[in-house]
């Protein structure tokens, strides 16, 4: 027995003194930036990055040498430090060799004004870390009660749209912003940014992809995730705000915000009321409508509800709403709890102006189109999700949610066709009011099982989801067309609608994933999916007459039985600085139809689908990176195509099915270069992306002499082709606090499309660059962007084959402190549009607010503001937008100009557990 | 004459302010303050009576100089000043420590009731965990940095880079540079520095040499008979003694 203690005791001794024992030696020399001269005694720290254990010292020698010997860490950082100067701090991540030469470093001198500004900024305020940045929030300069969306526009990289309240970083799409790791207000980053404390913050991590994404295939490449973690001591905190302001022509903007921070536990309550543009700061019932459009998508749309239920800064809001959230774990993350619940009514009218240029082969056309709209919504939604650990290898996560909606809507349309000689070819007046009620239902359990061998795992996934909505309402419209000059056809319809939709889908999915040699994993994938879709609706002549006449044309009642079987295959290996994932999945889709109300017999089809791919990713260096997608995918027809449901919202577009149409497949290929110089504060990143469709599903438009379009869809043996390419730089200059974005779009399409049964080739070139420059200084502070998008589409073979236009615009938002605590902001928004005289001569968009505020009180809790919107009352804003053969440009009507003044009070209350 | 020597003051003055390059202190004496929170720290190991809480002050202040040149320091009390309580002794109150960080020797001379202990050993091995916060004291921009003594007390220290040793008041060593505030804040023991000057008696920088000798790691045992009688309060000064 004793034996075996000395021989266990003699290994482990052997084993630690071989890992322990190697030293590695770091030097380097110091010297000043200014003078060039070394700097003695300049005091070298190492410390163990992920403990700041101080591991070893040293001062630099009269020459600025130094050099010491510490024992073998993963990861270091060394901290060079000189009274008066700047400390410069190193990340050393892996140590490759016994000796660490760091060359020579630099310290900038502190010039005696900042001083006071940077004494925080001691360890570095940004790292890198493979696809992550960090940043330490303590090492950026913010206003007192600054919020989360104040520190994120200091942060070098990071920007905050100002009017939407969209995060990028380096050009990207922040798609979601999680606290903690978890997902605060159901991952509405608007309520996070707004609401959170930016003194609270410990660090902000970017992250390429979602951190809970274990082997991802790169499908969504061009969106990060961010992360905020809260300080240590700051986990015990009760903090909120409350504003409330009135202003000219009944204006009035409140919202309440109170958070509970205890321990683990997450408490938040949202309350907000208010009719100016900026409340718009709630999108509460997004999700459940984007549901359903994607699921009435493939449908084509009911062509019905025309509105979801969203304010997207267009007319006039009436918001009311609140939202609560709360999320909490149990000690060792054994139980994980995160749910919420959202009421919201909301109220938006306005009108829209929408002028379109059709260019078809022997004419062009103008359609006019005036819009009146009056919508109100009310919805309420709950939801949840656990995470349960059953034992180390099992792991549930459940999420559940419901909603219901319901919308009232009141639109008013005239639409005029004009040809290019200005004569009138037709004009619609339509009056459609409707009711939409949705109700809707999802449940998705994850179980995940590892097992005892590392890396293997099974999991099984079960989506449920259960939707109904009803639509009812009064289509009033009266077309005339002019199909000979001097005689017209006048078409009256006067009907009332009644639409049931109800979906039913079940989907099964489960994995089995094997570890291979080294870092390589091998995954077998199994899906199933059913889905029952029935659609019912009743449309009825509005006559004097009972009981209603039904209008069989546009009345169905139509069933719809997808099942989807499809299995597939993933590996993934890392070796080195190579990391390929390669995969496919293929299926069939078993999809039989039915219409019981018309005497269409009931079709049955099955189509093949197949999705390869593959992801190849290179690391030159930690900074230094190369990506290499290809995707593959199949593109079923959809029901719209295939079997289209009449409608006669507009009388003059009609839309007739090909039950012959075959699937297409879409190839899609990406190449990236990402280098981050990180000790110069460089980023730069190249991409290029091309695609191509076989068998492409294209429309083929007939409009006749009247400017009526009937469409049709066929496959085509002309295969589509896209690619566009990104090159985005951005540089920091710390001296002058300034950050520089350049960035440049080239996108070019070669398209078919069918016009008048004659198909065009068509080229089409997009451009867009634009440079953005942002200074970040303690007392003032700007942000100017402008940009110029150019487009050029070009037919081939026909005579007025070429349009194009231009498109400048600049953004601008500064803000100023005063004295006295007073501080002005300011923000811009231009736009002209040239080309296309169509349109008439008002094409601009000149937008431009200013806002004063003053702090009083010492602890600046109190904030008194007044807010000019709109100052030159322009009223409108444009959007041009371009297809295969038209361009159209939407004016929206908006607020215009009002004065606003509020007051808004800051609220923290730390305490001890 | 006078102008003369008015001229020659001026251009001192100026030159010293134009001259930026900082040199370091590398001799020295530091004033510092010890204050030890005596109700909280009596509350901490027996009870003390409502009437003795009234009679004590919150906090003892105590004074200790600490001379130091380039390799070696000496901390000890500053008899000249006097402290505001001394009823009775306070562990730790009569500490003289030397260290020789060329030779990394210390020797610490230490007191109980009557009897003196010489303890002499190499310098005391801390891990020290730096902190990204800094404070002034004593006009000197100090760092700070924990650690936990024995793995059981937590201690916080704020050194000065711009005083490039690595000592400090006690037997607290080991960072980049002299610690000028220590804080002991489960013994409620505070260390700050007053003052800093270049003024240095070299002379006075020898090891102390009067008492028992003995090496750290056996002082506990020396202590103990005598602390037997001590009933409730001996945990306190085992702590103060072995500190």
């Amino acid at each position: 027995m004793p034996l075996r203690v000395i021989l266990i005791y003699l290994i482990s001794y052997v084993f630690f003194q071989t890992c322990i024992g190697q030293k590695v030696n770091v030097s380097g020399i110091v010297i000043d930036s200014a003078s060039s001269n070394p700097l003695s005694s300049a005091s070298v720290k190492i410390i163990d990055q992920n403990t700041s254990s101080l591991l070893a010292f040293s001062r630099t020698k009269n020459d600025g040498h130094f050099s010491t010997t510490i024992n073998k860490q993963k990861s270091i950082r060394v901290t060079i430090s000189y009274t008066n100067f700047f400390d410069k701090s190193i990340d050393i991540d892996e140590i490759k060799t016994d000796f660490l030469n760091l060359d020579t470093i630099i310290l900038n001198q502190k010039i005696q004004t900042e001083m006071e500004v940077l004494v925080k900024s001691k360890l570095p305020a940004i790292r890198y870390s493979g696809d992550t940045t960090e940043y330490r929030a303590d090492s950026f300069q913010i206003k007192a009660h600054a919020s989360l969306e104040d520190l994120f526009n200091v942060l070098p990289g990071v920007q905050v749209n100002p009017q939407t309240g969209q995060v990028t970083h380096q050009g990207k799409t922040v798609k979601n912003i999680l606290l903690d790791g978890e997902e605060f207000f159901e991952d509405n980053p608007r309520y996070l940014t707004k609401n959170i404390r930016a003194d609270l913050v410990d660090k902000v991590q970017v992250y390429n992809y979602h951190p809970n994404q274990l082997i991802n295939n790169n499908k969504d490449q061009n969106s990060k995730t961010i992360n905020v973690t809260i300080k240590q001591d700051k986990k015990n905190v009760m903090f909120g705000k409350a504003m409330a302001g009135y202003g000219t022509n009944k204006y009035y903007d409140s919202h309440v915000m109170i958070n509970k921070f205890k321990g683990s536990k997450k408490m938040a309550f949202v309350g907000l009321a208010g009719n100016t543009d900026k409340a718009s700061t709630s999108d509460a019932d997004k999700q459940i409508s984007q549901q359903l459009d994607t699921y009435l998508g493939e449908l084509g749309g009911t062509g019905l509800g025309t509105w979801n239920g969203d304010y997207t800064g267009v007319g006039f809001p009436n918001l009311k709403g609140g939202a609560f959230h709360y999320n909490d774990k149990s000690a060792k993350d054994n139980y994980k709890i995160n749910g919420g619940y959202r009421i919201q009514s909301l109220g938006v009218n306005g009108s829209s102006d929408i002028k379109t240029i059709y260019y078809l082969p022997n004419q062009t056309l103008l359609f006019s189109n005036a819009d009146n709209f009056s919508n109100h919504s009310f919805s309420n939604a709950i939801h949840s999700k656990q995470n349960i650990k059953l034992n180390k290898s099992t792991e549930i996560e459940w999420k559940t949610s419901g909603g219901v909606r319901n919308i009232k809507s009141n639109n008013h349309t005239g639409t005029t066709v004009h040809n290019q000689n200005n004569s009138i070819l037709n004009s619609t007046n339509r009056e459609w009011n409707y009711s939409d009620d949705l109700k809707n239902i999802t449940t998705n359990i994850l179980i995940q099982k590892k097992f005892k061998k590392e890396g293997n795992a099974l999991s099984f996934e079960f989506d449920l989801l259960a939707l109904k909505n009803v639509i009812q309402g009064h289509l009033n419209s009266s077309t005339v067309v002019y199909d000979w000059p001097g005689e017209n056809d006048t078409t009256l319809i006067n009907q009332r609608k009644e639409n049931n939709y109800n979906q039913n889908s079940i989907k099964n999915r489960i994995s089995y994933t094997i570890k291979g040699k080294g870092t390589s994993y091998l995954t077998f994938l199994y899906s199933f999916e059913n889905k029952n879709i029935k659609y019912r609706r009743y449309t009825y002549n509005e006559k004097n007459i009972q009981p209603e006449e039904l209008d069989s044309l546009y009345s169905g009642n139509f069933q719809q039985l997808d099942q989807v079987n499809a299995g597939g295959i993933n590996y993934f290996i890392t070796k080195n600085k190579l990391s390929i994932s390669v995969g496919t999945e293929a299926g069939n889709l078993h999809r039989q139809l039915k219409e019981k109300f018309l005497t269409i017999p009931a079709t049955s089809k099955n189509y093949f689908s197949f999705q390869p791919f593959y992801h190849l990713n290179y690391k030159f260096s930690k900074y230094e990176f190369i990506n290499w997608t290809y995707l593959g995918s199949t593109i079923f027809p959809s029901i719209q195509q295939t079997q289209p449901i009449n409608n006669n919202i507009n009388p003059l577009i009609i839309t007739v099915g090909n039950p012959e149409l075959k699937p297409s497949f879409h190839n899609y290929m990406s190449l990236g270069y990402v280098n981050n110089k990180i000790m110069k504060n460089h980023v730069l990143s190249l991409s290029a992306a091309g695609s191509m469709t076989k068998d492409p599903i294209v429309a083929n438009t007939l409009v006749d002499a009247a400017g009526r379009q009937t469409t049709s869809f066929i496959n085509i043996s002309n295969k589509i082709y896209d690619w566009n390419s990104m090159l985005t730089y951005m540089i920091n200059i710390p001296d002058l606090k300034t950050d520089l974005d350049i960035f440049s779009r080239l996108s070019q399409s070669k398209n078919n499309s069918y016009i008048d049964n004659l198909l065009i080739p068509q080229k089409s070139v997009q451009y867009y660059a634009g440079f953005s420059i942002r200074q970040v200084r303690p007392k003032f502070s700007f942000y100017l962007s402008p940009s110029i998008t150019f487009f050029k589409i070009k037919t081939i073979k026909t005579a007025n084959s070429e349009f194009k236009y231009s498109i400048y615009s600049v953004s601008a938002y500064y803000t100023q402190d005063l004295p006295a605590k007073f501080s002005l902001t300011g923000s811009t928004n231009i736009a002209v549009n040239t080309g296309e005289s169509v349109f008439g001569k008002d094409n601009s968009m000149f937008l431009c607010g200013l806002s004063l505020q003053k702090s009083v009180l010492k602890s600046e809790a109190l904030q008194l503001k007044l807010y000019l919107n709109d100052i030159f009352n322009s009223r409108q804003n444009i959007v041009r937008a371009t297809g295969e053969n038209y361009i159209s440009q939407t004016k929206n009507s908006l607020i215009g100009r009002y004065l606003l003044f509020s007051i808004q009070w800051h609220l923290k209350n730390l305490y001890k557990q | 004459m006078k102008k003369l020597i008015l001229i020659c003051v001026a251009i001192i003055t100026i030159q010293g302010l134009y001259s930026q390059n900082f040199t370091p202190l590398f001799s020295g004496t530091i004033e510092y303050e010890k204050r030890i929170n005596i109700v909280k720290q009596y509350s901490k190991y027996s009870k003390l009576s409502e009437d003795k809480i009234k009679r004590l002050p919150q906090y003892k202040a105590s004074y200790f100089s600490l001379f130091f040149d380039s390799s070696k320091t000496l901390y000890q009390p500053n008899i000249q000043k006097k402290t505001n309580f001394n009823e009775w002794q306070f562990p730790a109150e009569d500490n003289i420590v030397f260290n020789d960080f060329n030779t990394s020797k210390t020797v610490t001379q230490k007191r109980l009731e009557d009897n003196f202990f010489l303890i002499s050993d190499s310098i005391r091995q801390l891990n020290w965990h730096l902190v990204d916060e800094t404070r002034s004291i004593a006009g000197y921009e100090c760092r700070r940095a924990n650690t936990m003594l024995w793995d059981s007390i937590f201690v916080v220290a704020f050194y000065s880079e711009d005083l490039p040793i690595s000592g400090g008041p006690e037997s607290f060593t080991g960072l980049p540079g002299m610690i000028l505030g220590l804080v002991i804040p489960d013994e409620f023991i505070s260390i700050y520095a007053s003052s800093v000057t270049k003024d240095i008696q070299r002379e006075l920088l020898k090891e102390p040499n009067k008492g028992t000798q003995t090496k750290e790691n056996q002082l506990d045992k020396l202590i103990k008979p005598i602390l037997s009688s001590y009933g409730k309060d001996s945990e306190l000064y085992r702590i103060g003694m072995l500190l």
